[in-house]
């Protein structure tokens, strides 16, 4: 992982541009599941990564879209419940998420050339897969979901016209499809935090 | 012109620095160094209208029965067996029940212990597909790269596996396919490891039947 950290960060300095309209970037995204998502995969999740793009409306307020992935896995030896029963032994657990959002986002402060925090929001769709290792058994389930992220962040303006950005977005995919354990309905919530570099231009 | 130029230079660059890191993500996947133990599982199920507290004789044949088709036999060692049924006799009197071993009083126990053995010969192959690697514009003179073929390998493995059922004595009627269980265990794990570690494993994986299945506990 910290190869691709050092590629990113290398790759995306180096093309950085110098005006302030279409911010695109890239991003080392990590995170953390919450509520029921947290009983599937408890690890803190330290791959991931997005890529970005906003047009900014004026000095405050920006309409883009994101791609991400996120995986979160984890080897355990819990103990599964069944109604009837129980199974246990070494398993892997695994969720890849895959957002793709729309968003739009307001920056506080007027000056492109200042450290602004921003808050936004992202809307679209989730794809993740869950999947479940045990013994020489593999179960998986693929859903689409639909989704909310709220978001805030900072960005970070270099004097080479390169902004770094750090955000946090509440990823809440509602429920769709089934889970491994047949629950019809399930929905997916984690924590994103991301730190990514981006290069902004007037291209158009 | 010069701007555009360079925004469509950056943002095609940028689309290919994407999608190398997809590829670094998707090969980041961790090892977990999983060792021949990690693939043992213990499957057990019981009959949630039973009251195990009827049943405190049980008996138990003294040999582990190996499930191969009629007129075949299987390669299965038999090294183990006495440990087998040493062990889950220990565990059924740490629960609660004692062993009937007069023969003459069989009938009159309710449950019978059947422990039984079966292998199972794994194929797996694994498919790596061709890819184009397409074209490429900054390459100098362009062209095509070469379709890659695609290449596989076989790899086999056996598994192992144990059952220990809880039968009804009386509602079993074996000449008629009739079959009524209380409680069951599916012990599962890799073979071709060595004797002292199998036999460890299987040890394990017995105490670990009857400690997920503590409904089974009528002391």
């Amino acid at each position: 992982m910290k190869y691709i950290l050092t590629f990113t960060f290398v790759m995306v300095f180096t093309l950085s541009g110098f005006a302030q309209q279409i911010f695109s970037g890239l991003s080392y995204n990590m995170g953390l599941t919450t509520g029921d998502t947290r009983d599937f995969v408890k690890d803190y999740s330290w791959r991931g990564f997005g890529f970005e793009i906003r047009n900014y409306k004026g000095n405050n307020v920006s309409f883009g879209a994101s791609l991400s992935w996120n995986i979160f896995d984890e080897k355990t030896s819990e103990l599964i419940r069944l109604e009837d029963g129980a199974i246990s032994g070494t398993q892997i657990r695994t969720f890849n998420a895959f957002p793709l959002m729309l968003n739009a986002h307001y920056y506080v402060g007027n000056n492109f050339d200042a450290i602004r925090p921003y808050f936004g929001l992202n809307v679209g769709t989730y794809y993740i897969t869950q999947r479940l290792e045990i013994g020489i058994l593999a179960f998986e389930e693929n859903n689409w979901h639909f989704g909310l992220a709220p978001e805030f962040g900072i960005v970070f303006p270099s004097y080479s016209g390169s902004t770094f950005f750090i955000n946090a977005r509440y990823n809440y995919a509602f429920k769709a499809g089934k889970s491994i354990g047949g629950n019809e309905g399930w929905d997916f919530k984690y924590w994103g935090f991301n730190v990514g570099v981006a290069f902004s231009y007037n291209a158009w | 012109m010069n701007v555009r130029f360079n925004f469509r230079k950056r943002a095609v660059l940028v689309l290919a620095m994407g999608l190398i890191m997809l590829f670094l993500v998707a090969s980041c996947y961790r090892d977990y160094g999983l060792t021949v133990q990690d693939y043992d599982v213990v499957f057990t199920k019981y009959d949630t209208e039973a009251d195990f507290t009827q049943f405190p004789e049980y008996a138990m044949p003294d040999t582990v029965l190996h499930l191969v088709p009629e007129d075949e036999e299987d390669d299965l060692s038999r090294a183990f067996d006495a440990q087998i049924l040493s062990e889950v006799a220990r565990n059924m009197q740490v629960y609660g029940y004692e062993r009937v071993t007069d023969t003459t009083q069989i009938e009159e126990t309710d449950i019978i212990i059947l422990v039984t053995a079966a292998k199972s010969d794994w194929l797996v192959y694994n498919y790596y597909p061709g890819y184009w690697w397409g074209w490429y514009p900054w390459y100098p003179g362009g062209g095509w790269y070469p379709y890659y073929p695609g290449w596989g390998s076989v790899s086999s493995f056996s598994t192992g596996s144990i059952f220990i059922t809880m039968l009804d004595r009386e509602r079993t009627d074996p000449d008629n396919q009739v079959i009524v269980g209380y409680w069951g265990a599916a012990i599962n794990g890799l073979l071709g490891d060595t004797a002292t570690s199998t036999r460890g494993r299987i040890i394990d994986a017995i105490k670990q039947a009857f400690a997920q299945s503590e409904y089974l506990k009528i002391n």
